[in-house]
């Protein structure tokens, strides 16, 4: 049982890493273009599956809830803050789709949301497993540090890498405008599949 | 089972073991007046629709315009029914909030992610309501009008193809 348990969560980590650290990339380099043309290409080719994609996260989640409840009450109170800090930077993250088109004044604002939200969660998780590969201190499984103790150079070099990472992901994201068209809502919904070339 | 039989209610419980009463009391009524009042409007728009006057009834397209916050509303006071309802527990019969609390966490931490969460969901709920605002305001778009061309009689705009040979007439 704790073979499978542990190969779901290997599982669904993994995805997550590979599927939303392409959203997070994309996200990140967002924030290197003023482009506007060039923005609404890259937010286009991560809409039809930028959600989908997060939700591995919550199933991450659920599976340490469920099958490692020490690991889980751990890990949550180690990381109290950056994991606030991380809800916060995704709850900006997921407005900016919704948000952006409908303002006219503000759309700056949901843009700087997206890119900084990108930026911030790749850099809490990143860390955050800096942080946890340096050790959770604990006694019997109770947290005994501090609220700040996540944050070390070391950690902080694998929030850097992890931003480093996503962004390659992300990078490889092809975003031409044949490949715009097909990945828009519609024809996404009419045919799934990568286009040809 | 019998008409005599007695309804457990809050006065079978021991004193500590009750919730505070007024918030899911009056959060509880506003989310079922609220689905109430939706449902009003679904069937009175629906009725008024199937007799071709709905775009003629004014003061309902106000009702439907401004009755867009009343899913929102509803959402909200349900979920404070069921998080104020279900104290003093966290977990029922187990374990109790006030022995649920994270033993490392301090009170800063917890204001500091309370204000946080608080501001972020005020700007957004502000900025959502705007929004919502500005596409009520714009109106209907071009499916909607494609709809009215498909399903006259639905979109109430049959009392007008009904009206124009007599007013071509006149």
């Amino acid at each position: 049982m704790i073979t499978f348990w542990t190969a779901t969560l290997a599982l669904t980590l993994a995805l997550y890493v590979i599927l939303d650290g392409l959203d997070l990339g994309v996200g990140i380099l967002f924030g290197t273009t003023r482009n506007l043309e060039i923005k609404r290409q890259m937010l286009n080719s991560i809409t039809p599956v930028w959600d989908g994609n997060e939700t591995w996260l919550v199933l991450t989640a659920a599976i340490l809830f469920g099958a490692f409840p020490v690991v889980y009450s751990l890990v949550l109170s180690a990381f109290y803050l950056p994991i606030i800090i991380l809800l916060a930077a995704l709850i900006f993250r997921g407005v900016a789709f919704e948000f952006r088109g409908k303002s006219k004044r503000l759309r700056w604002f949901w843009d700087e949301g997206f890119s900084y939200g990108s930026l911030i969660a790749s850099f809490v998780q990143g860390a955050a497993v800096g942080a946890i590969i340096e050790g959770i201190p604990n006694v019997e499984g109770r947290f005994t540090g501090t609220a700040f103790g996540w944050l070390t150079p070391f950690s902080m070099l694998c929030g850097i890498g992890l931003c480093l990472g996503y962004s390659l992901l992300g990078a490889a994201r092809p975003a031409s405008p044949s490949w715009r068209q097909r990945t828009s809502r519609r024809s996404w919904n009419g045919r799934a599949g990568p286009p040809s070339p | 089972m019998s008409l005599s039989s007695q309804e457990v209610g809050l006065k079978s419980f021991p004193q500590d073991q009750r919730p505070p009463v007024l918030i899911p009391f009056f959060a509880f009524r506003i989310m079922v007046g609220c689905g109430l009042l939706m449902l009003v409007l679904a069937w009175y728009g629906t009725w008024l629709g199937l007799k071709g006057r709905l775009r003629q009834v004014r003061w309902m397209s106000w009702c439907v315009f401004l009755s867009f916050p009343l899913g929102f509303i509803a959402t909200l006071t349900g979920w404070f029914t069921a998080e104020v309802g279900r104290q003093p527990w966290a977990v029922y019969g187990i374990l109790r909030t006030a022995d649920a609390l994270t033993p490392s966490l301090t009170l800063h931490q917890v204001a500091i992610s309370f204000l946080i969460f608080a501001v972020i969901y005020s700007v957004i709920a502000i900025a959502g309501i705007v929004y919502v605002y500005q596409i009520l305001q714009a109106g209907p778009d071009d499916d909607l009008v494609q709809l009215d061309k498909q399903h006259p009689v639905l979109s109430g705009a049959s009392q007008g193809a009904a009206q124009s040979p007599a007013e071509t007439s006149r």
